[in-house]
């Protein structure tokens, strides 16, 4: 340890009441030869008083985050709006906002929800949402359904002609995953068209698909 | 209970569901996750959204973290790695300029700018990072060299000399005596 380094740490554990009677002792014999290190002392301890008010000041926003109820949808809503509002242009981020206003409990469930989806088989539930939620719950029972990546990605957004709102096309990701026998890609043959290839000595990983 | 303190058990607990403990895990280490986050983020970047992001993180990713007695420093580099991927996107979204943005990124801090605690948090931002995180880990709470060695995944002794070397660094800048300032993610003097 270099002299300067021990002027340092007595310092430091001075100001942080953890100096012992040595330490004392030492700054001492060090102020015998050179009283500066009182002021030294003086500035230190002002400083870290200074910073640890500032500290307290600037992190006193942590006190009033909470764990999200639900990681997905309302909580990352003002971080996913700058992201699509520099990604997709503001007017996607406006898109998504009065989205998430008219509809705050649902991750990109859309201006559909609520309306009947017609289509929908029995046992799905009446909406899109309805039936979208049952085929995540039941893929996720059977080990089909991964899960759900958390941000949508916009693709296109429009004022509506009537002023009632914004269009947002949007996808929605979902991850999942199943068992094969084999793997093929497309490939062209001499006559340029396309035919599966299994794909030999496939490593592990992940695969692009 | 002090501020950093959290129990294995704990850990196992919010990772098997218990949403009391994961909340209570949050709670009494969400001040320090700031303190590292104002360490690392971009200027600019908003601390209680990167604040959102690491809770978001902890409550979809705790349950794959292996060793719960790892927590604190798996905790840290969520929050370090959130603040760095704020400034990735920061710097891609400065090279395709969009109104107002700029403005948005060079906004000063909260803090007023005649505080002069303000104005000894804005020089600390200037330390190497080496130095700068211990040094405000340092001011949450009395956390301990022992609990910040913890959190940083470094002895205790190279604790106590980054908070030193960084306080004398501090004072330096303080009083004007840098001709400049020290160059930022540089270690040096360490024990």
């Amino acid at each position: 340890m270099t002299p300067v380094m021990d002027r340092d740490i007595l310092i430091a554990r001075v100001i942080d009441a953890e100096a012992s009677p040595e330490d004392w002792a030492t700054i001492r014999t060090l102020a015998e030869r050179d009283p500066s290190i009182w002021s030294e002392l003086a500035a230190a301890q002002q400083d870290q008083a200074d910073l640890a008010a500032a500290l307290a000041e600037a992190t006193r926003i942590a006190d009033r985050v909470d764990l999200p109820r639900d990681p997905a949808p309302s909580f990352v809503l003002r971080r996913r709006l700058r992201v699509a509002g520099a990604a997709g242009g503001w007017l996607a981020a406006a898109a998504l906002l009065l989205a998430w206003w008219v509809h705050p409990g649902s991750a990109g469930t859309g201006p559909e929800r609520g309306q009947e989806a017609g289509l929908v088989p029995s046992g799905f539930g009446a909406t899109a949402d309805d039936a979208l939620q049952a085929y995540l719950d039941r893929g996720v029972r059977d080990g089909r359904v991964v899960g759900v990546e958390p941000d949508l990605l916009i693709r296109d957004s429009r004022p509506l002609d009537d002023g009632s709102g914004v269009e947002i096309v949007y996808v929605r990701r979902i991850v999942e995953r199943m068992v094969v026998d084999k793997m093929y890609k497309a490939s062209l043959d001499e006559r340029g068209l396309y035919v599966p290839v299994p794909v030999q000595n496939l490593p592990s990983g992940r695969r692009r698909m | 209970m002090n501020q950093v303190d959290g129990s294995i058990g704990e850990v196992r607990a919010a990772q098997e569901g218990d949403h009391g403990a994961l909340r209570g895990l949050w709670q009494r280490h969400r001040r320090w996750v700031a303190a590292v986050l104002l360490a690392h983020k971009p200027r600019g970047a908003e601390l209680e959204d990167l604040l959102q992001e690491v809770a978001t993180i902890l409550v979809s990713r705790l349950s794959e973290l292996r060793d719960p007695a790892a927590f604190k420093p798996w905790l840290r580099m969520v929050a370090v790695n959130a603040a760095r991927a704020q400034g990735r996107k920061a710097s891609r979204r400065r090279e395709r300029p969009v109104e107002g943005l700029e403005e948005m990124l060079t906004a000063p801090e909260p803090l007023a700018e005649r505080d002069e605690a303000a104005r000894i948090l804005r020089l600390a931002m200037q330390l190497p990072d080496a130095y700068r995180e211990p040094l405000l880990l340092r001011c949450v709470h009395g956390m301990s060299h022992r609990e910040i060695g913890q959190v940083l995944d470094l002895p205790e002794t190279t604790i106590e000399t980054r908070i030193a070397r960084g306080r004398r660094m501090l004072r330096e800048l303080a009083a004007g005596a840098c001709a400049s300032p020290p160059v930022r993610g540089a270690a040096e003097g360490e024990l």
